[in-house]
């Protein structure tokens, strides 16, 4: 199914990851309301209840607001959204450092490698 | 309801030498997508039977909505097993009529919305149709049916990936939190995602019950991998 | 409930029967039509042995007709209740007596109509070949026998045939619904078996007749002998027709309580005993 959600992993948090992805890409529009929980359930193919507790989540987080009766919002708190958005890439910064230095590069030879090997992105 | 479905030393036996069940207790909650695991001769098929009111237990008791399996639970439980069931002469149409007749909870315009998506003539003779479409006919039957508890024997057994998949997502879309869908079933892979809970079940015993998530979580692996692991041959 | 039961039960039998008792109807017009021909007029000396021959025939279409009526509910039962059909049927919502009675009393009904039309085929097979050799009018002949009827009518020596008309009418109703009792009742008590259940249903079936008939004699015999060892009763019209009054009641009775007997214990098997495969 879609989503290419990753077995031996609890999907709850995989979820959280997609739709945060969604949310700072912009796919998901700010003030923009999300499909409801039963839609996105069948879109990604997972178990309705654990959609819901993931919608949950986001909701007490704040980067998604419940309307009464129209379903859930995204935030039109774009300072919410860039924090998001820069916690993400500080976690995928600090996966890097972790790796790099699991082959053996200490700082200073990261920091070297970035920026030769950036001049090339 | 939080004991939808609750079972008592239910024990079932066949012959004097094995029990397919054995002395087995269990509670379902409402709300819920359930997988029954287990490998074949497992008691799965037997447990489900017992629930659906086609078999009688020797000993123990079960309890749905708190009522015994006869007229009242099959009210309320929709019942999909292995093999078709209708008979064959007749059409499509009539299957819908069939169904409107007994089931208070059946809702034939979503019967009719699912079989127009597959494109499946009303007028059919149920014969004419191949094994594949007939058991999507018997599906589609079964979950338009707003029926407190669903009982999946094998519902993807033998059936192409396309076919899987749309299965798969009715089932989802059937979804609501007064009902419980139980599907048994040795492709684990396949629907995994999306189960709230699986119950190991090994030779007429519970080994376990839990959470998917938690699973993934404790065991840091999928269901499917830790199935094989528990019920090494 | 029930009467949704009894409209299925409809819908899935009418088909088959009323094709049989058609078939049944077509064969006895031609049958009897070829009385007509004028080739029974010839000196041919095969002419003897032809007509044996249509009439075995036909006796034939009877049997075969009346047998396959009664065989075909017997499946449609079968199958509608021990075979993956069971797997709908018995997870209907209803009680297992509603699911019983409503197949009952489709069966008895269609056996009503079986016999209904085997005896017209007879009466229509009978009228045909004898207007074929009949030189008189055969309204006349009717008209004769008529009046003899309210002769002897009128003369006091018909007592006893008012009831027992009644009697043989009751007795074909009844036989209509024990009938398929019977099969039931055989059919519920070969599932008991964990293998070869079908051979076990024949032998049921075989079963529960012998029991029948034996209960049947034991009830008959005295009042046969009765009848048999006062040689006055036997010339008299009204006590032979007063002995198969008390026959054919005490037959109903029996039929009535067996077929009563029968239904508990098949209500019981398939409430408490079902094991579908």
């Amino acid at each position: 199914m879609a989503w290419n959600l990753n077995s031996d992993r609890p999907i709850y948090t995989q979820i959280l990851e997609v739709i945060k992805m969604r949310i700072i890409t912009g796919v998901y529009q700010p003030g923009e309301k999300i499909p409801s929980v039963r839609e996105l359930a069948m879109q990604a193919g997972v178990n309705p209840n654990t959609m819901q507790k993931a919608l949950s989540e986001l909701e007490r987080s704040g980067l998604v607001m419940a309307q009464r009766t129209s379903g859930r919002v995204v935030t039109e708190d774009m300072d919410m959204i860039g924090e998001v958005r820069n916690n993400l890439a500080k976690e995928q910064v600090h996966e890097f450092f972790v790796r790099m230095q699991e082959l053996g590069y200490n700082r200073q030879e990261i920091m070297h490698l970035l920026e030769k090997e950036g001049e090339h992105e | 309801m939080s004991e939808l479905v609750k079972i008592k030393g239910l024990t079932k036996s066949y012959d004097k030498r094995k029990n397919a069940l054995d002395h087995l207790d269990l509670t379902i909650p409402s709300g819920r997508i359930i997988g029954l695991l287990g490998p074949n001769g497992s008691g799965k098929t037997t447990l489900i039977k017992l629930l659906a009111g086609l078999l009688m237990p020797n000993e123990g008791e079960i309890l749905i909505c708190g009522k015994e399996p006869g007229a009242e639970t099959k009210a309320v439980v929709s019942y999909l097993p292995e093999r078709t069931y209708f008979r064959s002469s007749m059409r499509v149409k009539e299957l819908i009529e069939y169904f409107q007749d007994f089931y208070a909870d059946f809702r034939p315009e979503r019967a009719r919305e699912l079989l127009g998506n597959l494109k499946i003539d009303e007028n059919a003779s149920l014969k004419t149709l191949s094994k594949g479409t007939k058991e999507k006919v018997q599906l589609i039957m079964v979950m338009s049916r707003e029926a407190r508890l669903y009982l999946l024997d094998e519902p993807i057994a033998g059936v192409d990936p396309a076919a899987r998949d749309y299965i798969l997502r009715t089932i989802i879309s059937n979804y609501n939190e007064d009902a419980t869908v139980i599907l048994s079933t040795h492709l684990i892979s396949d629907i995994e995602q999306i189960l709230d809970e699986v119950i190991f079940i090994k030779a007429g015993r519970i080994l376990l019950q839990d959470s998917v998530e938690n699973i993934r979580e404790q065991q840091g692996k999928s269901v499917d991998a830790y199935f094989r692991e528990v019920f090494v041959c | 409930m029930l009467g949704k039961l009894l409209k299925q039960e409809w819908r899935s039998l009418w088909k088959v029967e009323t094709l049989i008792l058609g078939i049944l109807m077509a064969l006895t017009l031609l049958a009897g039509a070829t009385f007509a021909l004028p080739i029974w007029k010839s000196e041919w000396v095969g002419i003897q042995i032809s007509m044996m021959m249509v009439v075995l025939l036909y006796y034939a279409a009877l049997i075969g007709a009346s047998l396959g009526c009664v065989l075909y509910l017997g499946i449609r039962f079968y199958k509608s209740m021990y075979t993956d059909e069971g797997y709908l049927t018995h997870t209907l919502p209803v009680t297992s007596h509603q699911l019983l009675l409503s197949k009952i009393l489709v069966m008895a009904a269609w056996n009503l109509i079986s016999t209904l039309a085997i005896l017209a085929s007879m009466f229509v097979f009978g009228l045909m070949v004898a207007s074929a050799f009949e030189t008189g009018d055969i309204t006349q002949a009717f008209r004769e026998i008529y009046q003899a009827l309210r002769r002897m009518w009128g003369m006091g020596e018909l007592q006893g045939i008012g009831t027992f008309a009644v009697g043989m009418v009751l007795l074909i109703l009844t036989d209509c619904i024990s009938g398929p009792m019977l099969l039931i009742g055989a059919i519920t008590i070969g599932q008991l078996l964990r293998n070869h259940r079908i051979l076990g249903s024949i032998g049921a079936y075989f079963g529960l007749n012998t029991v029948l008939q034996i209960i049947l004699t034991i009830v008959m015999v005295p009042s046969m002998v009765k009848l048999m060892l006062d040689e006055e009763n036997l010339n008299s019209f009204s006590s032979v027709i007063g002995f198969y009054n008390v026959m054919y009641f005490s037959m109903c009775v029996i039929y009535i309580a067996v077929s009563v007997g029968l239904y508990f214990l098949s209500e019981f098997l398939v409430r408490k005993k079902l094991e579908l495969e």
